[in-house]
């Protein structure tokens, strides 16, 4: 999907781009974010302070593409449409981030909501703390912060265990799904079988995204990739059009050993 | 609370921008629960209140009618006098004391809302029917408005009760669709079925929308004195539920903990911390 990926940075409403030079050079620095209080705490150990919510939206208009009623295909209109519409809300999100400072954002999150503005249309929308390291810089060596769907949790352990977060990468594929003829439905009327190509357009599906998520991430020059999820979602299209999406963050060594100290064991009392 | 309002019509002209009244209303009702709450701890003697939360009922929508109660746990220090002004916060009491350890107070529930009117222009329309994929650059802008709108109003709430910070904010959003007769704009022609050359003031149909969009969190503020961030302990969670982790909202499947050979970072999360 490097095709789709044109950078889109430096397209932020005018005035988005005020509010955060006042927030940047604020009388007193106030910062925002979602973090629940452990993970506040876990991130200000770890060496980083919250900056404030980042966030990036696009309301996009996804086109249209005829299906062959008994072929299973990818719907690549639907495909780049996904693809570029969180593209758009991801990079204006980065933008935010890289206006106030940031090292990186965590705890992103990427939600997609059809309808609300009308058929056809979609809003997606990127939301995530941005933070900065208060000691060496932790910006990644494509310059710009990095971007993770680890929670506070999570990214103080991976530092702790001497790994840094890259940036988040995804791949995505809209696919549909043959209908099946009357005779194959007929011969597997009362008996136990596979739906053979069901099962093969769900593999293929999966492969396909789970493939662009990993170029993009070696593209990045991510060494691998954490927290990897896997989403398999209809987005309103009707039972036989699916979209597979993969989404993870993409790490890189920080320091050659792994060593964590060994951890305690406890038996909670609370149920 | 009672709020009535004619939507879209701002100030004196059509276009974006908040329903002041709606916006106000709805904030004044919310404020008004939050101080009765903590008078309420007051009379109590309580040092703060957690667990904090506003639930709102709307009877039905359009009725104009909505309800807003606070709850939370007063809590009290044994043998402190108690304080002028409670703290109040959204977090449990295991959080709140963790906070504190670390030199961080609540304060108060921040909340900023916005009923944010967003006018279809022509060229959106046009786009909303094209068979082709593109992004409708006017409502991603309106968006925009609305998150800085209501941003700016958390910022200033915030600054208000001399927070150092905002932390826990939660956004909800929802769009209405709403179906208007005005003028055109967007200089030629019109909305839906719209011709060419219709004069300057002739009234179209046009769908327009209201982006209701709210955000919560809790300010917070910093203590004076020597703090420092409690240690951090890796633990393994011997509990039987520890195999069957509940994943945060940022993460599923596959976390950290069962990659990496580490302990587990569930476990330095508290009970009830979500």
């Amino acid at each position: 999907m490097a095709d789709t990926n044109g950078s889109t940075a430096g397209d932020l409403p005018q005035h988005a781009l005020e509010r955060l030079n006042r927030m940047k050079q604020g009388e007193r620095r106030l910062w925002t974010s979602d973090l629940t209080v452990n993970e506040f705490l876990l991130v200000r150990e770890a060496g980083f302070e919250p900056l404030g919510l980042v966030v990036g939206s696009s309301i996009y208009h996804i086109g249209y593409q005829s299906q062959l009623f008994r072929k299973n295909e990818e719907l690549t209109v639907l495909t780049q449409a996904m693809y570029h519409a969180r593209e758009l809300a991801m990079s204006r999100m980065e933008e935010e981030a890289d206006q106030l400072g940031a090292d990186g954002v965590i705890g992103v999150r990427l939600d997609v909501n059809r309808y609300e503005w009308g058929p056809g249309l979609a809003e997606f929308m990127a939301v995530g703390t941005a933070v900065r390291s208060l000691g060496e810089s932790h910006r990644p060596a494509h310059g710009k912060p990095f971007t993770s769907d680890l929670s506070g949790q999570d990214f103080w352990t991976l530092l702790k265990s001497g790994y840094k977060p890259v940036g988040l990468t995804m791949g995505n594929c809209v696919y549909h799904v043959a209908h099946q003829t009357l005779a194959q439905s007929m011969r597997a009327m009362g008996q136990n079988v596979e739906m053979a190509n069901f099962t093969q357009a769900l593999y293929d599906s999966r492969e396909l995204a789970m493939e662009r998520m990993q170029t993009e991430a070696s593209e990045m020059g991510a060494e691998g990739i954490v927290a990897v999820q896997i989403q398999e979602r209809s987005h309103g299209w009707g039972s036989h059009v699916i979209e597979y999406f993969a989404i993870g963050t993409g790490v890189v060594q920080g320091r050659p050993d792994h060593v964590v100290p060994e951890p305690q064991m406890v038996l909670p009392l609370t149920d | 609370m009672h709020a009535a309002f004619y939507p879209g019509w701002l100030t004196n002209s059509w276009g974006n921008g908040d329903i002041r009244p709606f916006t106000l209303a709805i904030t004044t009702a919310r404020q008004t629960a939050i101080d009765r709450l903590m008078e309420e701890a007051a009379i109590l003697g309580a040092h703060g209140v957690v667990n904090c939360h506003v639930d709102v009922r709307y009877p039905e929508w359009g009725s104009g009618l909505s309800e807003f109660t606070a709850f939370g746990t007063a809590v009290a220090f044994e043998g402190q006098p108690a304080p002028r002004r409670p703290f109040m916060g959204g977090m449990s009491a295991e959080d709140t004391l963790a906070l504190f350890r670390a030199g961080y107070i609540p304060l108060t529930l921040s909340f900023s809302t916005t009923a944010y009117y967003v006018m279809t222009t022509w060229q959106a329309s046009y786009s909303e029917s094209s068979w082709s994929n593109q992004e409708i650059p006017d409502f991603s802008r309106a968006v925009y408005e609305a998150r800085d709108f209501v941003v700016g109003g958390l910022r200033a709430q915030a600054r208000e009760v001399a927070a150092d910070g905002v932390l826990g904010a939660e956004w909800h959003m929802s769009v209405e669709e709403i179906d208007v007769e005005r003028p055109a704009t967007g200089g030629w022609g019109g909305g839906y079925g719209g011709g060419y050359g219709m004069g300057y003031g002739t009234m179209q149909s046009f769908r327009d929308h209201i982006v209701h969009l709210t955000v919560v969190g809790t300010a917070v503020g910093k203590l004076t004195g020597p703090y420092h961030t409690p240690a951090i302990h890796s633990v393994v969670n011997l509990a039987d539920h520890a195999l069957d982790p509940d994943p945060g909202p940022m993460t599923s499947g596959e976390t950290l903990a069962d990659t990496a050979p580490t302990g587990n970072p569930e476990s330095q999360r508290l009970p009830g911390s979500h």
